[in-house]
């Protein structure tokens, strides 16, 4: 016999859908069988997850979306893209200065189709670079930006990994540090490998008040430090 | 320029907007015009990111569920705040910790089987959802028993590849 009869139940096995002598016939085969015992244990996790689905999940009628839903995404389109056209014109005529004055909230930095608008950041939230405290495959940098209930913090990081990708992105925290020493946890993430992330964090600390800014992994190590 | 990036938000739209829509609901506990917020700033953020939509639609649809769910933690977690600061009223129950995380989970999975063609869903449907054995799914499917193995078979295979795009692996 050149194809294994078997080879198609180890599916029907994991979810418990064989009869009573299939699946002691299956389970003698699989006694002597290495390739069906390895295609049932890259199997047998899957009922657990499926578990957390409830049949009317699936078969429930889906709730149509709201009709207002899509002129509303085309209104804020509109209204970004204006935004977005202000922003550049000013940039292009170098008036920094206005920009400092009122651009604050509307630079975003995210986009490569994007005209480089946050080459001209305002002065005195230039951006700073963390420093390592340990080796580690993140870099980060941050801005710090006053603001009328705190400080703003926007970061910027980078998770540089080599070969495998990691089937798991790695969770991290964003901790403010008072110049008394007490840490304040103002945001967590997971870094995706090799993707350049945006983190926004909120203190309600003055931005004179804070000491430092720390990125820590979520057992509380330090592996990043800014120093104000 | 303006159309293509309007056409853009389309595509995102009917892409995604009905899967996101279905999970905001439940994340929200049935308010819909917070849901309708919810869908809306995570389609714009992903619009304002289109490097989003260069991955599979698996992985895509992740991080959009991801967005939306810190989206309302993020939101709670203010009301909270102003809740503390000006008045003495307790605030609503936490969306946050292991709750989201299970929706958020469940989704996630609900969504994997929701992109399965139609008679792999079923045959799942029959075989594990609803306990049926190999030869009452061949029965209630009108397909041979043999059918139903090899279709379940090539399902779970299906599914697996699905939850690893999405991030999520047994």
């Amino acid at each position: 016999m050149t194809t294994d009869e078997f080879a198609l139940y180890d599916a029907a096995y994991v979810l418990g859908a064989l009869s009573p002598a299939d699946r002691r016939e299956f389970e003698d085969h699989l006694q002597t069988c290495p390739a069906c015992a390895s295609s049932v244990s890259e199997l047998a996790g899957l009922p657990g997850l499926m578990s957390r689905v409830s049949i009317d999940q699936l078969t429930a009628e889906p709730e149509p979306v709201p009709e207002t839903l899509l002129p509303s995404l085309a209104r804020e389109v509109r209204r970004e893209r204006r935004q977005r056209r202000l922003v550049v014109g000013l940039a292009a005529a170098a008036a920094v200065c206005l920009i400092a004055a009122g651009g604050v909230a509307i630079s975003r930095p995210d986009s490569a189709a994007r005209p480089p608008v946050t080459a001209s950041a305002p002065s005195g939230t230039a951006k700073l670079a963390f420093t390592a405290v340990v080796p580690s495959p993140v870099t980060a940098g941050a801005r710090l930006v006053d603001m009328a209930w705190g400080t703003r913090i926007d970061l910027t990081c980078v998770y540089r990994s080599q070969g495998m990708y990691p089937a798991r992105a790695v969770p991290y925290a964003m901790f403010v540090i008072d110049r008394h020493g007490t840490a304040d946890q103002v945001a967590t993430w997971k870094a995706l490998p090799n993707r350049e992330l945006t983190v926004m964090g909120a203190s309600s600390q003055a931005r004179r008040d804070i000491a430092s800014v720390e990125i820590r992994t979520m057992d509380g190590r330090t592996i990043l430090r800014l120093s104000t | 320029m303006t159309n293509s990036q309007a056409d853009l938000m389309r595509e995102l739209h009917d892409e995604h907007a009905a899967a996101l829509w279905g999970y905001c609901v439940r994340l929200t506990n049935g308010d819909r015009p917070r849901a309708q917020d919810v869908v809306q700033e995570t389609l714009l953020r992903a619009w304002r990111n289109p490097k989003i939509l260069d991955q599979t639609q698996g992985s895509a649809r992740a991080w959009l569920f991801t967005v939306a769910r810190n989206l309302v933690i993020d939101e709670w977690r203010t009301r909270r705040a102003q809740l503390e600061v000006s008045t003495a009223e307790p605030p609503e129950r936490a969306p946050v910790g292991d709750e989201t995380d299970q929706l958020l989970q469940s989704w996630v999975v609900a969504d994997a089987l929701s992109r399965l063609s139609k008679e792999h869903r079923l045959v799942l449907v029959e075989c594990y959802y609803r306990g049926r054995s190999v030869a009452e799914a061949a029965r209630r499917l009108d397909i041979p028993e043999g059918t139903v193995k090899s279709r379940t078979h090539y399902a779970l295979r299906a599914l697996r590849l699905a939850l690893e795009e999405m991030g999520v692996g047994p």
